[in-house]
C-alpha cells in the first residue's frame, strides 16, 4: 500500500512556509494552468477571474452560497483527512455522503412525527451511521483482505448510485411524481435556514440555501481536531498512518485502526448528505452529492490535512463553485465543469509539486534570512 | 443464446484487457498507474474527436480516432511520469487528480466543441468483420470471429505483451524493475527511463481502450462514459495476478459479468433493472476480497525510485 502520508513531507521548511507559502503557490500554479485553459477555449482568464470573485463575494446572497458549499466541503474533507492520517485515501465520499443523506432522508419521510428537538439528533445519527457503514465494509476488506482501498471505495460509490436509483424509482418515490424523488418532507422536518435564524436574532440576511448545517461542519472540525490529537484513538490511528510496522511493535493494532479511521471517515462524508437533504433539498432526490466528495480530497490536501486548513480551503473551494456558477452564467464558453479541472489541478500540485517548488522555496528563504541578519 | 452471450462476453472484455495489458506492463516496472480510469477517458474523448472531424476519409476516420486516443493516453501518461516518477510524488493522489482532471477538461472541452446538446452524435465507428471461413464455423463462429477490428487487435495483443515480458530481456529488466529497482539499476539499466517507458505504454494502451468504447462498441461519447472500466481493470491486473494471460482470464470474468447482466436485465426475474447494474462492481469487490494476494504484488510496487538510492 502507498505511503500516502508521506507525500505531505514537513522537512525543511518552516510551518509558516509550509502551511502557508507551500498551498498558496499550488493554488497559483493551478490557477495559472486553469488560465492557460481558458484561454485557449477563448475567454480573457482576467475577466474569468474577475466574475469569480465579484461571484463568490460580491453580494450578500453570494456569501451565502459560498459558504453553503463550503459546508459540504468541510465535511468530506474532514472525511478524507481522518482516513489518510491513518494512511488511507478514501476516495469513497462520494458514496459515503449518498448513503449519509439516504440515513437523513428516511428518518425525515418516517419518524416525522416527533418534534424537531428528537428528530433532529436521530437524523444526525442515522446520517453518520449509514455513512459510516458505507465506508466501513471497504475499511473491513483493506484491513482482512488486503483490498486496496482506492479500488474498494470507487466501487461502494457506484454501488451507492445504483442503489440510490434503484430506491427512488422503485421504493421511495412520491407516487405523483414523474421524476424519481421522494416526497417532500413535513413543514418543520427541517434544518433552520441562516436566513431563518440570524432573523431571529434581528439580522437581516438573504434566503440561501445556508443552513445550521455550517455552523455543525465548524463544531465537527474542532471535534476531529480533538479527536485526532487529544485522544488515545487519535493517537493510535497517527501512529499507524505515520509508520505501521512500529505500530505494531507498540501493541496498536493496524487492521483495527483501518476499520475505525474508515468508518469515522465515512460518518464525516455522510454528514454532507445532511446539509443536502435535511437542510437544502427537504427531499431525497438524485445526484445531490455533485462531486462534494471528490472535491473534498483536494480540500483536505490542500488544507495539510488540519481542520483549520480545511476550513479555510473550504471556504476557497466554496468560493470557486459559487464563482464557477456565475462564470458559465456570464461566459457561455466556460462550463462549470472547469470548477472540476481545478480540483484536479490543486490535487496533482500538491500530490507531486511540493517536490518540485520546495527546492525553490528553500533557498530563496535561506537567502532572506541571511539578508536579514546582515 | 449461448453464442449471444460468448460474443457479448468477448466485447465486454476487450475494452478491460486492452487497459489491462498495459496496466500489466507499468505495475511489473513498479509503477502503481490509478489514472489509468482518467486516460481512458481522455481516450475515448479524442477517439472520438478524431474520427469525427476525419469523417470525410469514411473507413479511415475510425483509425485515425484510434491514433488519437493512443497519443492522447500516451501524453497523458507523459504527466503523470514527469510528476510520480521524474518528482517522486504520490502516485496513488497522482492519478486520482489524472482521473478527476480527465473528467473536467473532457467535458469543458466537449462542451465547448459540441454544445451542451451535442452534435457528435454517429461519428464513424470500427465496421464488424466477419472473418471469412471462421466465423462460419457452428456455435461458436459467429461469437468469435464476427468482431470490430479492436477486438482481433487486442486479443492479438495478448500474447505480444506475454512473449515481451517474458522472453526478451527487456521484459526481464522490466520486471525486475518492479522487484528490485536498485539491483537492475546496478547492472546499468536506467531504472526511471524504464518506468517511464513502461508507463507510456499503459498510457497508449488504456487511450485505445477509451477508443473501443467511444467509436467501437457505441459511435459516440459521453461525460464520464468510462464508469469506473480503468478501476475494474486494475481489479483485473491484481485478479490476474500481474501476469497477461491470467489478466485475460479475469477479464473475461469481468466480460462475462457484464453480458450476463444484460441478459438477465432482458429477462428480468421480477428483479429491478438497476440492480443488475451492480453486478460487474459486486464482482469487483468478490473478486478484490476473495483474493489475498499482496506478497505476489512486485516488490517496488508504488514506491517512487530516487537517483541518490
Amino acid at each position: 500500500m502507498p505511503d500516502v502520508a508521506a507525500a505531505v513531507p514537513e522537512g525543511g521548511l518552516p510551518r509558516w512556509a509550509a502551511n502557508g507559502v507551500l498551498p498558496l503557490v499550488n493554488l497559483l500554479a493551478a490557477f495559472v494552468v486553469a488560465g492557460i485553459v481558458i484561454l485557449i477555449i477563448g475567454e480573457s482568464p482576467v475577466q474569468a477571474l474577475l466574475v469569480l470573485i465579484r461571484g463568490a463575494f460580491g453580494f450578500p446572497e453570494a456569501w451565502g452560497y459560498t459558504l453553503y458549499y463550503a459546508t459540504n466541503f468541510i465535511f468530506t474533507a474532514l472525511a478524507v483527512s481522518v482516513a489518510l492520517h491513518c494512511g488511507l485515501f478514501n476516495i469513497g465520499g462520494e458514496g459515503q455522503g449518498y448513503l449519509g443523506g439516504l440515513g437523513v432522508g428516511l428518518v425525515c419521510l418516517f419518524l416525522d412525527g416527533l418534534p424537531l428537538v428528537l428528530l433532529l439528533p436521530l437524523a444526525v445519527a442515522a446520517g453518520g451511521l449509514f455513512g459510516a457503514l458505507w465506508a466501513w465494509v471497504p475499511g473491513y476488506l483493506q484491513a482482512r483482505r488486503g483490498s486496496h482501498i482506492v479500488i474498494t471505495t470507487i466501487m461502494f460509490n457506484f454501488l451507492a448510485a445504483t442503489l440510490m436509483v434503484y430506491l427512488l424509482v422503485n421504493v421511495l418515490i412520491d407516487p405523483g411524481q414523474m421524476s424519481p424523488q421522494s416526497r417532500t418532507f413535513a413543514e418543520h422536518v427541517r434544518l433552520p435556514a441562516m436566513h431563518e435564524v440570524l432573523g431571529w436574532l434581528g439580522i437581516a440576511f438573504p434566503r440561501t440555501p445556508l443552513n445550521m448545517a455550517f455552523p455543525w461542519a465548524l463544531v465537527c472540525g474542532v471535534l476531529v481536531w480533538i479527536f485526532i490529537w487529544h485522544t488515545r484513538w487519535g493517537y493510535e490511528l497517527r501512529t499507524v498512518g505515520a509508520n505501521s510496522t512500529a505500530a505494531v511493535y507498540a501493541g496498536i493494532s493496524p487492521s483495527r485502526n483501518t476499520v475505525r479511521a474508515m468508518a469515522i471517515s465515512g460518518a464525516l462524508a455522510g454528514m454532507m448528505g445532511l446539509n443536502e437533504v435535511m437542510g437544502v433539498n427537504h427531499r431525497l432526490l438524485l445526484n445531490f452529492t455533485a462531486g462534494y466528495g471528490f472535491v473534498g480530497i483536494a480540500v483536505s490536501l490542500m488544507g495539510r490535512n488540519h481542520p483549520l486548513g480545511i476550513v479555510v480551503a473550504s471556504l476557497l473551494f466554496g468560493a470557486l463553485y459559487q464563482g464557477g456558477t456565475e462564470l458559465a452564467f456570464e461566459m457561455p464558453k466556460v462550463s462549470r465543469e472547469l470548477v472540476v479541472v481545478i480540483q484536479g489541478l490543486v490535487i496533482l500540485f500538491v500530490g507531486a509539486l511540493e517536490y518540485l517548488f520546495r527546492p525553490v522555496l528553500l533557498p530563496w528563504l535561506r537567502r532572506r534570512r541571511r539578508l536579514a541578519a546582515e | 443464446m449461448f453464442e449471444d452471450i460468448l460474443s457479448a462476453t468477448i466485447r465486454g472484455a476487450t475494452p478491460l484487457l486492452l487497459a489491462a495489458l498495459g496496466e500489466v506492463v507499468s505495475q511489473r516496472a513498479g509503477v502503481l498507474n490509478i489514472g489509468i480510469e482518467g486516460m481512458m477517458l481522455i481516450g475515448a474523448f479524442f477517439g472520438m474527436v478524431g474520427s469525427f472531424y476525419m469523417a470525410e476519409f469514411a473507413v479511415f476516420a475510425p483509425w485515425f480516432g484510434l491514433l488519437m486516443a493512443g497519443l492522447s493516453g500516451l501524453i497523458a501518461a507523459a504527466l503523470f511520469a514527469l510528476f510520480a516518477i521524474r518528482f517522486r510524488g504520490d502516485q496513488v493522489i497522482i492519478g486520482t487528480a489524472m482521473t478527476l482532471l480527465a473528467l473536467g477538461l473532457t467535458e469543458v472541452i466537449y462542451q465547448r466543441l459540441f454544445g451542451v446538446t451535442g452534435i457528435a452524435q454517429g461519428v464513424p465507428a470500427f465496421p464488424q468483420i466477419d472473418i471469412p471461413l471462421l466465423s462460419k464455423i457452428p456455435y461458436v463462429g459467429r461469437s468469435l470471429f464476427s468482431h470490430n477490428i479492436l477486438v482481433y487487435i487486442t486479443f492479438l495483443l495478448l500474447p505480444c505483451v506475454y512473449f515481451f515480458l517474458y522472453h526478451t530481456q527487456l521484459g526481464l529488466r522490466i520486471r525486475a524493475c518492479g522487484e528490485h529497482p536498485k539491483a537492475i539499476a546496478t547492472t546499468g539499466s536506467n531504472v526511471l527511463r524504464l518506468r517511464t517507458f513502461c508507463l507510456l505504454f499503459a498510457g497508449a494502451m488504456a487511450g485505445m481502450a477509451g477508443a473501443y468504447l467511444s467509436i467501437a462498441d457505441v459511435p459516440y461519447f459521453t461525460p464520464g462514459m468510462t464508469v469506473g472500466r480503468g478501476f475494474i481493470a486494475l481489479a483485473i491486473v491484481i485478479f490476474g495476478k500481474w501476469h497477461p494471460v491470467k489478466a485475460c482470464g479475469a477479464a473475461l470474468l469481468f466480460g462475462l459479468g457484464s453480458a450476463l447482466d444484460a441478459r438477465f436485465q432482458a429477462l428480468g426475474w421480477g428483479i429491478p433493472y438497476q440492480l443488475w447494474l451492480m453486478l460487474p462492481y459486486v464482482l469487483c469487490l468478490a473478486v478484490m476480497a476473495g483474493f489475498v494476494g499482496r506478497a505476489e504484488a512486485p516488490l517496488a510496487l508504488g514506491k517512487p525510485y530516487g537517483e541518490s538510492e
